[in-house]
């Protein structure tokens, strides 16, 4: 019976280490023997901690006291506590996993039972650095798409809104004051500069540039931080502004961007003096669709380059006849 | 099935108990792990119109381990938390950072599963132990199986059906970054609760 017993743990595909009272190895099956390459004469009766020192450690030691004191068995989970004995199929630089699971049996034995998920903990180490590997690609993914969102959005050389953006926002716009139906106005200056092109033709587009690049950063600089301004084509920049109670205040608003070209544009040490032409609509007394009021904005526009330039003028019906 | 002193009485001696568990844990963890039973109720599972003191687990997955012990005072024991948090558990319990499992997201792996044996392992033995303390006999038990389930609200009590006495525990977990909730259940049959009860009982006499 006894070889029976000793062949049928020699079969076990887990580890069984059989524990004396005083620790001291008494049986260590044959899948312990090819995992650490200690025979069963060289572990006979050694203290546990000396095959596996991890043993000494007051924790363990207090588990296997507990054991044998309770007969409450204890299953030590590998992801947490590593590995106890030696594995000599792998290299030291794998991260070996044993779980172990340690019942008191007869006689204040004590009997270790270990399994090994090395392969498979490897597998899961992978997969972790592969899924780990494509969420990293993932959010480069999310952060270019997040760029080329910004660059349909945006004009490529003052980096103010574009057209696009400029559409959009105004339509929420208009259609949130519209919800909330309150008294607030909302204005659209058409804005056009008076005398790029001789810049352009005199000292070149590079310069023409320039002046529209600081332009965009004068005009930033003149409006609320809840108005938009933003570059419609060539030397066409539009800027929206809400929450305006009635014309004096529109007007003090015009004034106010006027004055940001006062100042001569410098470039490369020759200044330029710049002016600009720009045509009102407002909502609702105008319209209440972005297409209609940037149109009437743009007729006022008209209206002032053709009265001399350098000046604002409102959209006024007596424009369409 | 409890009168108020006893429930004290009961409480008292399981946050005990848990106390224990809790020091283990925070060992293994190596960060504070609080464990605390705010609630416990002893309910019969034949009577059809028992109502839990509060629902068990969210419709979901659930952790659930098990175990039975056995001897003159026998029955099993189990322990579930809502699969999401388990992985609050294990992360903890593996120093890894925290982080919130969006519903559903979460994903629990083998090596998951043997550190919330261990958890449970630990917990189980603890309060089982302590209550065959208290009794004054000796229960000899295994590890305990662990299993992730699919219930939805109602099938909780179906899921409990088998045993006949249940005594809840009510269990907050509470970790540096997390706390989890779960539920220590010891379904115990007539003669073993009413070891427990008697005991409880005298416990209470030899006070007044």
């Amino acid at each position: 019976m006894n070889n029976f017993f000793y062949d049928v743990m020699d079969k076990l595909n887990v580890g069984i280490i059989l524990l004396d009272s005083n620790s001291k190895i008494v049986y260590w099956n044959r899948w312990m023997i090819q995992k650490t390459d200690l025979k069963m004469e060289t572990v006979f009766n050694c203290p546990i901690e000396e095959v596996a020192p991890k043993f000494l450690r007051p924790k363990y030691q207090k588990i296997l006291q507990s054991v044998r004191e309770t007969g409450h068995g204890r299953f030590l989970a590998g992801a947490v506590h590593g590995s106890f004995f030696v594995d000599i199929e792998n290299d030291q630089s794998t991260i070996i996993q044993q779980n172990l699971q340690i019942e008191r049996s007869l006689n204040g034995y004590v009997l270790i039972q270990v399994e090994d998920y090395t392969g498979y903990y490897q597998k899961v180490q992978k997969m972790k650095t592969f899924i780990t590997q494509l969420e990293k690609e993932n959010d480069q993914i999310k952060i270019n798409e997040e760029n080329s969102r910004k660059m349909a959005m945006q004009d490529v050389l003052t980096g103010l809104p574009n057209r696009l953006f400029l559409m959009n926002q105004l339509r929420n716009k208009l259609e949130n004051a519209v919800l909330e139906d309150e008294k607030e106005r909302v204005a659209i200056f058409f804005i056009d500069l008076d005398n790029l092109k001789a810049v352009n033709d005199s000292h070149g587009h590079r310069s023409g540039d320039a002046i529209l690049m600081e332009m965009a950063k004068r005009l930033k600089h003149a409006i609320r931080g809840r108005d938009t301004v933003a570059r419609l084509s060539g030397d066409e920049f539009i800027i929206v502004m809400e929450g305006l109670l009635d014309n004096k205040d529109i007007k003090r608003l015009a004034g106010h961007i006027l004055d940001q070209f006062i100042e001569p544009f410098n470039v490369d040490g020759i200044e330029h003096e710049v002016t600009c032409s720009m045509g009102i609509s407002v909502f609702p007394d105008d319209g209440k669709e972005v297409e209609e009021l940037l149109d009437k904005a743009d007729q006022a526009l008209y209206s002032i380059k053709h009265s001399g330039k350098a000046g604002f003028a409102f959209y006024n019906r007596s424009l369409e006849e | 099935m409890l009168d108020e002193m006893q429930r004290d009485l009961l409480k008292e001696y399981v946050n005990v108990f848990i106390g224990q568990a809790a020091s283990m844990l925070s060992e293994m963890a190596n960060q504070r792990v609080l464990l605390t039973v705010p609630e416990v109720d002893i309910i019969n599972m034949s009577d059809d119109t028992m109502d839990l003191a509060r629902p068990l687990f969210n419709h979901g997955h659930i952790i659930s381990s098990s175990m039975k012990f056995g001897n003159d005072f026998s029955g099993r024991a189990l322990l579930i938390f809502p699969a999401q948090k388990a992985k609050l558990l294990v992360d903890a319990c593996m120093g890894m950072e925290m982080s919130d499992y969006a519903e559903e997201s979460y994903e629990l792996i083998d090596t998951d599963f043997d550190v919330l044996k261990e958890i449970s392992n630990v917990i189980l033995n603890s309060v089982i132990g302590e209550f065959s303390n208290l009794i004054g006999t000796t229960v000899e038990f295994s590890i305990p199986d662990i299993e992730v389930l699919f219930v939805s609200q109602d099938e909780q009590k179906m899921y409990l059906k088998n045993d006949v006495y249940m005594m809840m525990l009510y269990t907050s977990f509470e970790l540096a970054e997390a706390q989890v909730e779960g539920v220590i259940i010891v379904a115990l049959g007539l003669t073993s609760l009413n070891k427990l009860l008697d005991k409880i009982s005298e416990e209470i006499g030899d006070a007044l």
